[in-house]
């Protein structure tokens, strides 16, 4: 019942409820929920959730999905980590793993936008290449990065003004793709496309870029996101990212930028990033089991799609209702 | 005359391929033969039952990825009750298991309209989480003899060396089921029409809500029954069980020439599937490449697979229109 | 008038879809400032002229000249660059971003060549300017969607003239326009017009187009009749003009006296049509007429089940019903021959075969196991009978002329042994010799006793063939007439 009220709420406010309301319930249930360095930890989860639903939220807005970002975040943790073992720069390390995103991305990009295939197939299939390459480079090994640079970048000590590097990233990310997205062209017209393609192409607008610069860019983020994770605990495993995917997408459906696309943007994401970080957060802090949190998280999940999907239907009623009379 | 070789060459190309493959492999194997059947005897049964399953999900005009998690927790459930000495009870319990969650995807597609793919996908999320919370990493095993017979016992044996193992057998007999519904049955038509039209499938008055639900009922039976063969193969429940088969599945059913935009192809199709994937599979060993290469060349594979289908159907409608 | 005076002038223009010519041959000039009505029935080709000329549509033959010179490609953006402009029947705007945002879609002012930053205030600015120049004080960073049916179409209008048009089509722009909102677009077009802007006005209301307009077109059947100034064209004559095509024997058709009621509606609404009552008897074809859009399609899906109806009762077989499901109304043997044959009618991957005994599986197969042999001999039976042309009935739907195709759709409720039939625009799309043998059809069924409920937008198939034809208007039924009381001019007065 909460959760429709969330999706009902006026531009977010809502969420904002729904947050504060379980900020409340955690800090309640677990003692040292509301600590400083809870919470700082809270943010430095929320931002690496947010830079991969930032490009998840591109993705949707068009009406698309992108399955592989959790997959593209462990092959590219995978990539920086052993290069780094073997002595590799940091520059070029991370210019290799955000390189992976990019190889993903634009092959998503073009299987869907030029080639028309199945989006949520085909990146399904992206999930599993990404996955399988990742598992075959690291020989289903931990790569220790042993790395000081990297280390340098996740280690609780890496704060700036007062606050943790990775939030920085992530306000620096948001920030850029919030200006992108409302004042360029480039913003205005992936609301056109996922709006309704065929306006978009009446207005004279070619919708296969469009596709193929979100999966991009879904990608590097993702990628980007890798690296902060695999940066934290110095290593990268072939499973780091899994789930991303899932996370990320409930993120947006929770922000307000429904699957049907055209509608909704980054502020919602930024919100939702948070309530799931909370959830997720909180759920440990109370000491529930990590299967029992999966299970609760993929119920929570779930039920955002269920209601994603209703309350949209009933709302395309009512505006063709209201339209016609 | 040549536009009829190339119709039939476009339409039968996965047998050539799977021919194709079993020559290079006999080529290269020791001894071709035995190695054929061992191969075919112990995987493709399993794979064959779930893959089934899948492939009536796509010609519906959707997708089940839910299968793996359901095969590992109806088999759960199931060998808790067996391991007590309830066999049929808990083969019973395990399909009955397979049918519900079947029955919650096919609500959620036919009656919330949530898209195939997040849904069950969802429900694979969910399902599997809960094996990993009630298992917490435990494995069952020692299994009572009766059940064990299923996967070393053999009903149809023509001496003492000639015998055909009883997942082979159950495999066929499930797959003959599963044919004859698609084929002979009104419902089959319908799950075809569904497929392929639902608007102009409503019109003539099925319930194609219905259709759908069964569908995915059927799906799941057919995943608990590939969970249950597994357990007995294995003398073992365990959590891990399935984590490749809506890969698998996806992959055998693309590629035997179901294409994803439904009310087309077959299990038949998916028999030659399958086969193509056990054959792979087997190469990958063959050739000394590590299991860890499966998940990527199978992700390489499905997407092959779907661009092939789409120039396929492209192909055929082009020379069937004379 | 010189050639060369004309800004835009189409030649020889053909056009066909799925092998059905909808323009034979259209030539037409448009004189720089004027206002040039288009009119013509329902289907008579003015939308797909007018989408070829926009660059929507690709023609087949003919060619476009743009001041004199010939444009060899006409695509979307050649047409905007050249000046042309077009409002489309259907909505083309997108429901959550602003009305400012709508209108410069795809064309934003850019204040920053790097970033391509997008200029909001020039935009809004403008955007007030231009909604201001149509008379309409709104805010510009309203979202559309929260705006009702005439003022999006206001902003479809704004849409049009924020383009340095010189050509301006209007499709129908006062479908959904109230009288003051008329007003002030011809207060509009007046302005644009004086400033030598051309404007291609498609309309229905006759009274309009005397108003506005300096010189008319009719279009009929896909050819271009007659282009007259408007002084010499009363209304009556354009009427005549409109709807010149010859009744000719075509239809064959044989009366009986009809028998038992099948079909009665009383008082059926939902939020397309209102009040809506009407009957079908046993041996009697009714048609229902009126213009696209006046709610008949969907008048008739709430009655076949397929859409729902909020007030009001369908009385089937002489039995009252509330509520209604496809599953039920083919149960009690009604069947939908609908207006989309390919996404509806038929499952075009599908052979002949598996499409005709589609509707009655559960029929023919009572213990639910399908027999090849039955199902065979019944499609044989129904080709036949409906002479479906065809080498074979495993050929798949997709292969077959759009007339064939639609006897399908028809044997496939033969088959279900259906009593009560509604078509929904039975020979859209439909070639000359492919109609005739649907009329024939249908005048066989309602010999055979059984009751036909038809949509038509062409008239004298309307005539040729009904009872009794019911005019639709904006979701209400207007007018009945019997058949010797009906003529083309009455239903159209009553219809626009």
């Amino acid at each position: 019942m909460k959760k429709t009220k969330l999706l009902k709420g006026k531009e977010g406010l809502g969420l904002l409820v729904g947050i504060i309301v379980l900020f409340i319930f955690m800090s309640i249930f677990a003692d040292n929920f509301l600590s400083l360095y809870n919470m700082h930890n809270l943010l430095k989860d929320t931002s690496i959730l947010l830079i991969v639903a930032v490009g998840m939220t591109l993705v949707i807005l068009v009406a698309r999905i992108d399955m592989s970002v959790g997959s593209t975040m462990s092959l590219t943790a995978i990539v920086t980590t052993i290069l780094l073992r073997d002595g590799t720069h940091i520059v070029p390390a991370i210019i290799a793993g955000i390189l992976c995103g990019v190889l993903i991305g634009l092959l998503n990009g073009y299987l869907v936008g030029v080639q028309k295939l199945n989006h949520w197939v085909t990146t399904f299939a992206t999930l599993s290449l990404g996955k399988g390459l990742a598992l075959v480079i690291c020989d289903g090994q931990i790569i220790n990065a042993n790395s000081d640079h990297l280390k340098a970048i996740g280690h609780n000590s890496s704060v700036f003004l007062g606050l943790h590097v990775f939030i920085w990233i992530a306000a620096a990310i948001f920030v850029f793709m919030l200006y992108v997205l409302n004042k360029t062209k480039f913003g205005y017209k992936l609301y056109s496309v996922g709006g309704s393609e065929q306006t978009a192409t009446l207005a004279g607008m070619k919708t296969s870029t469009s596709y193929i610069s979100v999966y991009i860019i879904s990608g590097v983020l993702a990628s980007i996101a890798g690296i902060l994770l695999a940066s934290k605990a110095n290593n990268g495993n072939a499973t780091i990212g899994d789930g991303y995917e899932f996370n990320a997408i409930a993120t947006v459906l929770i922000g307000g930028t429904p699957f049907a696309g055209g509608r909704g943007g980054l502020t919602g994401t930024l919100l939702g990033a948070v309530l799931i970080s909370t959830l997720k957060n909180g759920l440990r802090f109370i000491g529930i089991t990590p299967s029992l949190q999966f299970v609760i998280i993929g119920v929570v999940i779930l039920i955002v799609i269920i209601v994603d999907v209703v309350f949209n239907e009933r709302r395309k009623l009512e505006e063709i209702r209201r339209v016609e009379q | 005359m040549k536009k009829k070789i190339w119709a039939h060459l476009l339409r039968n190309s996965s047998i050539i391929l799977l021919i194709v493959i079993v020559i290079v492999a006999s080529l290269n194997a020791n001894d071709p033969v035995e190695n054929f059947f061992t191969v075919m005897m112990s995987q493709a049964p399993f794979m064959l039952v779930y893959c089934l399953g899948m492939t009536l999900a796509i010609i519906r005009g959707g997708l089940d990825l839910s299968i793996g998690s359901v095969a590992a927790f109806s088999s759960y459930i199931g060998a808790l009750l067996i391991i007590e000495g309830y066999i049929v009870p808990g083969i019973i319990t395990a399909i009955a298991i397979g049918a519900a969650i079947g029955l919650f995807n096919g609500v959620l597609i036919s009656k919330i309209n949530v898209h195939p793919f997040i849904a069950t996908c969802g429900t694979n999320w969910v399902v599997r989480g809960l094996v990993l919370f009630i298992l917490a990493g435990k494995k069952i095993f020692g299994f009572p003899e009766g059940f064990k017979l299923i996967s070393t016992g053999s009903i149809v044996r023509f001496s003492n060396t000639m015998k055909i193992s009883n997942p082979f057998v159950i495999s066929i007999v499930i797959f003959l089921i599963v044919l004859f519904v698609l084929r002979k049955t009104v419902l089959g038509r319908q799950i075809y029409s569904v497929g392929a039209n639902p608007d102009a499938t409503r019109i003539t008055g099925v319930d194609t809500a219905i259709v759908t639900t069964i569908v995915y009922i059927m799906s799941g039976m057919l995943a608990a029954i590939a969970g249950i063969l597994y357990a007995a193969v294995l003398d073992c429940a365990e959590p891990t069980i399935g984590y490749e088969y809506g890969l698998m599945s996806i992959a055998a059913t693309l590629i035997g020439g179901t294409p994803l935009s439904g009310g087309k192809g077959g299990v038949a199709n998916t028999v030659v599937g399958v086969l193509i994937i056990v054959f792979l599979n087997n190469a990958l060993a063959v050739l000394g490449i590590s299991h860890l290469w499966q998940q990527a060349v199978f992700g390489i594979i499905i997407i092959f697979a779907a661009l092939i289908n789409r120039i396929k159907e492209r192909q055929l409608m082009l020379l069937e229109m004379y | 008038m010189q050639e060369k005076d004309y800004i835009l002038e189409v030649k020889n223009i053909c056009k066909s879809f799925y092998g059905v010519e909808v323009l034979h041959n259209v030539d037409l000039g448009i004189r720089p400032g004027e206002v040039h009505a288009l009119v013509g029935e329902n289907g008579a080709g003015k939308s797909t002229l007018m989408k070829i000329i926009s660059g929507v549509l690709d023609k087949d033959k003919g060619e476009i000249l743009f001041e004199g010179k010939p444009v060899e490609r006409m695509d979307v953006n050649r047409a905007q660059d050249l000046g042309i402009s077009i409002i489309h029947q259907e909505f083309n705007l997108l429901p959550y971003r602003t009305i400012a945002q709508n209108i410069f879609l795809g064309r934003e002012p850019v204040k920053n060549k790097i970033l391509r930053t997008i200029d909001d205030d020039e935009m809004n600015r403008r955007s007030k300017e231009l909604l201001g120049f149509l008379g309409m004080e709104i805010d510009p960073r309203t979202r559309v969607g929260n705006l009702g049916i005439a003022q999006q179409q206001m902003v479809e209008v704004t849409k049009a003239i924020a383009v340095d048009s010189k050509v301006m089509i209007m499709d129908e722009p006062t479908a959904t326009l109230t009288k003051k909102e008329i007003d002030m677009l011809f207060e509009t077009i007046r302005k644009l017009k004086s400033q030598g802007v051309s404007i291609i006005y498609i309309s229905h209301r006759l009274e309009e187009i005397k108003e506005i307009a300096d010189r008319v077109s009719v279009l009929r059947d896909g050819y271009l009749i007659e282009t007259l100034n408007i002084e010499d064209a009363p209304q009556d004559l354009i009427i005549k003009l409109m709807v010149g095509r010859e009744i000719t024997n075509q239809y064959n058709r044989e009366y009986f006296t009809p028998g038992e009621e099948i079909l009665r509606v009383e008082n059926l609404s939902s939020y397309r049509f209102n009040n809506i009552n009407l009957s079908v008897r046993r041996n009697e074809i009714v048609g229902i007429s009126g213009l696209v859009g006046a709610g008949r399609t969907e008048v008739v899906k709430s009655i076949f089940g397929y859409d729902k109806f909020e007030k009001g009762s369908v009385y089937l077989f002489g039995k009252k019903y509330n509520r209604l499901n496809t599953r039920l109304t083919t149960g009690l043997g009604v069947g939908l021959i609908p207006e989309d044959r390919k996404t509806e009618g038929v499952i075009v991957t599908k052979p002949i075969r598996e499409n005709i005994v589609h509707a009655s599986l559960r029929k023919l197969f009572k213990r639910g196991l399908l027999d090849k042999e039955v199902e065979t001999r019944v499609a044989e039976e129904y080709r036949e009978k409906l002479n479906i042309v065809t080498n074979s009935i495993n050929k798949l739907v997709q292969f077959l002329s759009g007339g064939n195709q639609q006897k399908v759709v028809v044997g496939k409720w033969l088959c279900a042994e259906c009593d009560l039939l509604l078509f929904d625009e039975p020979t859209r799309g439909i070639d000359v010799g492919a109609r005739e043998e649907i009329y024939e059809i249908m005048n066989e069924l309602a010999k055979e006793g059984k009751a036909i409920l038809m949509i038509s937008s062409d008239m004298p198939e309307l005539l040729g063939l009904c009872d009794r034809i019911y005019v639709m208007k904006d979701g209400k039924i207007t007018a009945e007439f019997q058949k010797e009381e009906a003529t083309q001019e009455k239903i159209l007065a009553h219809s626009i």
